[in-house]
């Protein structure tokens, strides 16, 4: 079974095509092209969405032939229909739409956050993970049990994503800012000290932020390193409270910041502490991309139909643990 | 006084099938307007028509028409 997936939250518009046999599933393509906004902006929902409309042709057309498929022969479609930027969201959607009425192919609205927890599964191997999700969208700690991933944990204000971000932009960089960040930390080990919040097992950190703002003047890379430390072992706190609780056996971690290599450090020293399996999705496909968006649709596919045109929606805010999975 | 503004948008020589699926990729989303704001679809004869009617802020108007068109342009690009 062949399905393209269409990503276009945020900054990244991307089509990717899966092939699925049984239960094995490859990769055929997956193209992208990412919405850049000037240096310290962030992402204004119209520019990115501008970017969207000027790429996906192109996208499409370069997915296609590296795949070496034709629209025709693809037996799904599926678009990532929420959480994310309406106006971004509602390209991905209208091309999903244009392509599955004009050629009669089945189309499925897919939420982007199980989106990267299957790809990351797919990918790693992980069997029945507790799922950290940590992106420019999501803070979460995340447990399956009965049809729905529940929320163990998440942020209380912003993301890890719009943290690193948000510090970056203050600080100058070009968004995302997470590389750079991490590229400045490791130059140092100066420890400066910033606010620590860990409620039960949520986060929280704008607190953080608007400190490690305040201390920019002390050395950039001393902030960064500190603004890091701080984050990544909160983090790692609820992690461990999780993992305790809970008892898995298996800790995934997916999203744009699962590349975030002392993050990694510090969630492998968890792990062995908690005699725990640690899975980590592969740097290219951490991030948002068609493959996750993709492959959910496949799932989907194996146990129900596509959804008809009229119903097809976009949701600026559809948490993920409102989603029921009978996969 | 607040001002009502027609906007009436038509595509011409369009082919029925290319017509539908645009009309239907855009009508989901025609949800949730801001009230005074409303847009209507039809097929008429080889056009299609994009009716949006508008009383008071006209920005809203503006970035509906100019989204609207960029959705058009993007359904009519990926199906040729």
């Amino acid at each position: 079974m062949l399905g393209l997936g269409i990503e276009s939250t945020a900054h990244t518009f991307s089509c990717a095509v899966i092939e699925k046999k049984g239960t094995r599933s490859k990769i055929l393509s997956d193209v992208r092209s990412i919405y850049q906004p000037p240096d310290g902006q962030g992402i204004h929902p119209r520019e990115a969405s501008r970017h969207h409309v000027k790429n996906a042709a192109i996208v499409l057309s370069e997915c296609l032939q590296k795949a070496k498929v034709k629209v025709n022969d693809l037996d799904i479609i599926s678009y990532a229909a929420g959480p994310g930027l309406g106006p971004c969201l509602r390209v991905g959607a209208v091309v999903a739409r244009s392509l599955a009425f004009y050629y009669n192919i089945p189309i499925y609205p897919v939420n982007h956050a199980v989106g990267h927890i299957e790809l990351g599964k797919m990918l790693t191997g992980a069997k029945k993970p507790l799922l950290l999700l940590v992106s420019g969208g999501h803070t979460m700690l995340l447990v399956f049990s009965l049809g729905k991933w529940r929320v163990f944990g998440e942020t209380l204000d912003i993301t890890i994503g719009q943290l690193l971000d948000q510090f970056g932009r203050f600080a100058g960089f070009a968004s995302p800012c997470g590389k750079r960040i991490e590229e400045l930390a490791s130059k140092s080990c100066n420890y400066i000290a910033l606010p620590y919040v860990v409620n039960g097992n949520d986060v929280s950190f704008s607190g953080l932020l608007s400190a490690a703002k305040l201390e920019i003047s002390k050395g950039l890379e001393d902030v960064c390193f500190s603004l890091q430390e701080t984050a990544f072992a909160m983090i790692g706190e609820a992690t461990e409270r999780a993992l305790a609780f809970t008892r898995e056996k298996e800790l995934l971690v997916v999203g744009g910041v699962a590349s975030n290599k002392r993050l990694a450090e510090i969630l492998t020293s968890v792990c062995k502490r908690q005699d725990c399996k640690f899975f980590v999705c592969p740097g290219y496909y951490a991030g948002d991309c068609g493959s996750q968006i993709s492959l959910t649709g496949l799932l989907e596919s194996s146990v129900k139909n596509g959804v008809k045109i009229e119903d097809t929606f976009v949701k600026q805010s559809w948490r993920v643990d409102s989603v029921e999975i009978a996969y | 006084m607040s001002l009502a503004v027609k906007v009436q948008v038509a595509l011409n020589n369009i082919t029925p099938k290319k017509a539908n699926a645009i009309k239907k990729a855009l009508e989901p989303d025609n949800i949730d307007f801001p009230t005074n704001l409303s847009l209507r679809i039809e097929n008429v004869d080889n056009s299609l028509v994009f009716y949006f009617q508008n009383k008071g802020n006209l920005q809203k108007l503006i970035s509906t028409v100019d989204e609207v068109l960029e959705h058009v342009q993007v359904a009519l690009k990926v199906i040729d």
